[in-house]
């Protein structure tokens, strides 16, 4: 790591008492990775990461990349029988963990998969002795192993809901993160006296840009304590506190800061850019940001994981003059472009919608070990056939300014607080609950902070006792918390019909909306601060 | 033994509000996902209405939400004031 020979003495990482400089931070994924080649890990193998976010987890990170692997972020928050699946897709070598990060079954793994278990002590062990420790990992070298990997080598899979219910491995290689990272320092002026927030969980494609941004440009990294999301007056005092230069979250967060007005006139005045992605980010709550911090840049970017981290990018030329102006997704990222295209894959006119397609240098090789899925989603260019283009299911038109602005969905996958939802993931999963006759999952917009609620709308069998309290239960043992519903309605007989027969989540979804539907959750407005 | 009684109806506002079963009263309600930023306003809302208490969200700290029995605390404290 160049960085480690410039200012060894660096701040390179850092979350509450514990910190890295760029020094520490080189030789601990050093040691890492050393640790991962004595139990046998070989290029091209997958590291879990079953970690929470932490310094040593982002040494952790680096040390797999450093042994030539190819990390797996798995979510601590996730079920265990959801992290089973994505563990038994990727296949991994090695899984690093430590106590209190993820409830995964260590007994039910394939015996081949060896634990590194970064926990400072042994802590709580887990039932199944590890490979290493992090004592052990200290012990190893600390230099830097030979490196073997090439820029068409993988950095990470990344696993994303899939509609069918099994989550889906977007494979990534190191050009393409490394391709996103030089236009984003290059474009926002990243230098060494940035400290950049590391908000976004690292199974969050938009972590590689806080991660690899921030030690690309010699900068400092500081990673936001995931509980402060709750507290917005906690994550502003964060900000000020961290003299952050960069802040980098969902738009979700950004929208609960302005709907509690935790940021005043003329604050935090080290805050040189604020960026945002993931979903649609409300332009009354922009606004307020905007008026709260006159002279700060305001970037929206855009993307999926499928194209790495993002793929365009909008810097508002002043504020929005009104709450109902639409804001774009803007213009390509270097080496991308953006087409909105026909069913024949032909370009509509401008202002016409279409299907929004990206190509370029960003794009994913496709999804780990699915040929169909990959076929589905990546299409061969008509235009030039050693080509591609990526369908992300996003319908968008381009504007007279050339400025290109999305438009929703063309299929049912949602945005909520930043994660990527696919209802159908959420429906098979209650469909394998034995205590209904049916079910169906709609999202309800809403202009408030919280952007997305998912509801579910159902019918128990006939002689069974079915409570939003047991469904959710039932159904949380296989979905992550976010993906739960939050309004539940039991419906007799049968839900709605449309013509063809099937279940009309239209009809549902809007009955739900203009408050026809009498929910037995309701989701309240929140006090006043 | 009263704030027993207290976690008691903590865990079971989470039941009848949130629907969501608390493990245990000791289940970190952050680490597991149980409250998000969405879900933690709904809670506020129902505590305040259902202990009659007044919670303004500046005065409030993290480690006093992180789990039930620390909820029943919080409000044993916020009733004592």
């Amino acid at each position: 790591m160049r960085q480690a020979e410039v200012r060894p003495e660096g701040t390179a990482v850092v979350m509450g008492g514990e910190r890295l400089s760029y020094g520490q931070l080189d030789a601990l994924s050093n040691q890492v990775a050393h640790a991962l080649r004595a139990v046998g890990c070989r290029r091209g193998d997958r590291v879990g990461l079953l970690l929470r976010k932490s310094p040593t987890t982002v040494a952790s990170l680096l040390g797999v990349l450093k042994a030539d692997a190819c990390y797996v972020p798995l979510d601590t928050a996730s079920p265990s029988r959801r992290l089973a699946k994505i563990v038994a897709a990727a296949a991994p070598r090695v899984i690093l963990t430590a106590s209190g990060a993820g409830s995964l079954e260590y007994g039910a793994l394939d015996r081949s998969v060896r634990i590194g278990w970064m926990d400072a002590n042994r802590g709580a062990t887990p039932l199944v002795t590890p490979a290493f420790t992090l004592a052990d990992v200290r012990h190893m070298r600390t230099d830097a192993p030979a490196f073997a990997n090439g820029p068409a080598d993988l950095a990470h899979l990344l696993f994303t809901s899939g509609s069918t219910g099994e989550p889906k491995g977007v494979m990534i290689t190191h050009a393409s993160v490394v391709r996103f990272v030089e236009w984003a320092r290059a474009y926002f002026g990243l230098a060494a006296s940035d400290r950049l927030s590391g908000h976004s969980p690292l199974h969050f494609d938009l972590s590689t840009f806080d991660l690899f941004g921030t030690f690309s440009a010699g900068a400092q990294l500081h990673l936001v304590p995931p509980e402060l999301n709750v507290l917005p007056h906690k994550l502003v005092q964060f900000m000020r506190e961290s003299e952050l230069t960069q802040w980098f979250s969902v738009p979700s967060v950004l929208a609960l800061m302005a709907q509690l007005d935790v940021v005043r006139p003329g604050d935090l005045p080290t805050v040189r850019r604020v960026l945002w992605c993931g979903e649609v980010f409300p332009t009354p709550a922009l606004r307020y940001w905007m008026q709260r911090l006159p002279r700060v840049p305001f970037t929206n970017l855009y993307g999926p994981t499928e194209a790495t981290i993002a793929s365009s990018y909008y810097t508002l030329p002043q504020c929005p003059g009104d709450d109902r102006d639409a804001i774009p997704i803007g213009r390509p990222c270097a080496g991308e472009a953006l087409l909105v295209l026909d069913d024949a894959l032909r370009a509509v006119a401008p202002g016409e919608v279409g299907d929004l397609y990206i190509r370029g240098v960003g794009l994913s090789r496709g999804y780990w070990r699915d040929p169909e899925k990959t076929a589905a989603a990546f299409r061969p260019n008509p235009e030039d056939p050693g080509d591609r283009l990526y369908r992300t299911g996003d319908l968008a038109r381009v504007g007279e300014d050339g400025l290109v602005y999305f438009l929703g969905r063309a299929d049912s996958q949602v945005k909520s607080r930043g994660y990527r939802i696919e209802l159908g993931e959420i429906e098979v999963a209650l469909q394998s609950l034995p205590g209904l006759a049916e079910s169906a999952v709609i999202a309800r917009s809403t202009d408030g902070f919280e952007g997305t609620v998912i509801c579910c709308a159902y019918v128990p069998r006939p002689g069974v006792e079915v409570t939003p309290l047991m469904l959710r239960k039932d159904v949380g043992a296989l979905l992550p918390a976010y993906m739960l519903p939050s309004e539940w309605k039991a419906f007799t007989g049968r839900l709605p019909r449309n013509a063809n027969g099937k279940i009309d989540r239209r009809r549902i979804r809007d009955e739900w909306s203009r408050g026809d539907v009498a929910t037995d959750a309701r989701v309240r407005e929140p006090r006043e601060a | 033994m009263e704030n027993h009684a207290l976690t008691r109806r903590v865990a079971s506002l989470f039941a009848d509000r949130l629907h969501t079963d608390v493990p245990a009263a000791d289940t970190d309600l952050f680490e597991t996902g149980i409250l998000d930023s969405l879900r933690f306003v709904e809670l506020l809302a129902a505590l305040e209405e259902a202990f009659s208490v007044r919670i303004a969200v500046q005065d409030l700290e993290i480690d006093d939400f992180r789990s039930v029995s620390r909820i029943a605390d919080f409000l044993t404290m916020k009733r004592a004031t």
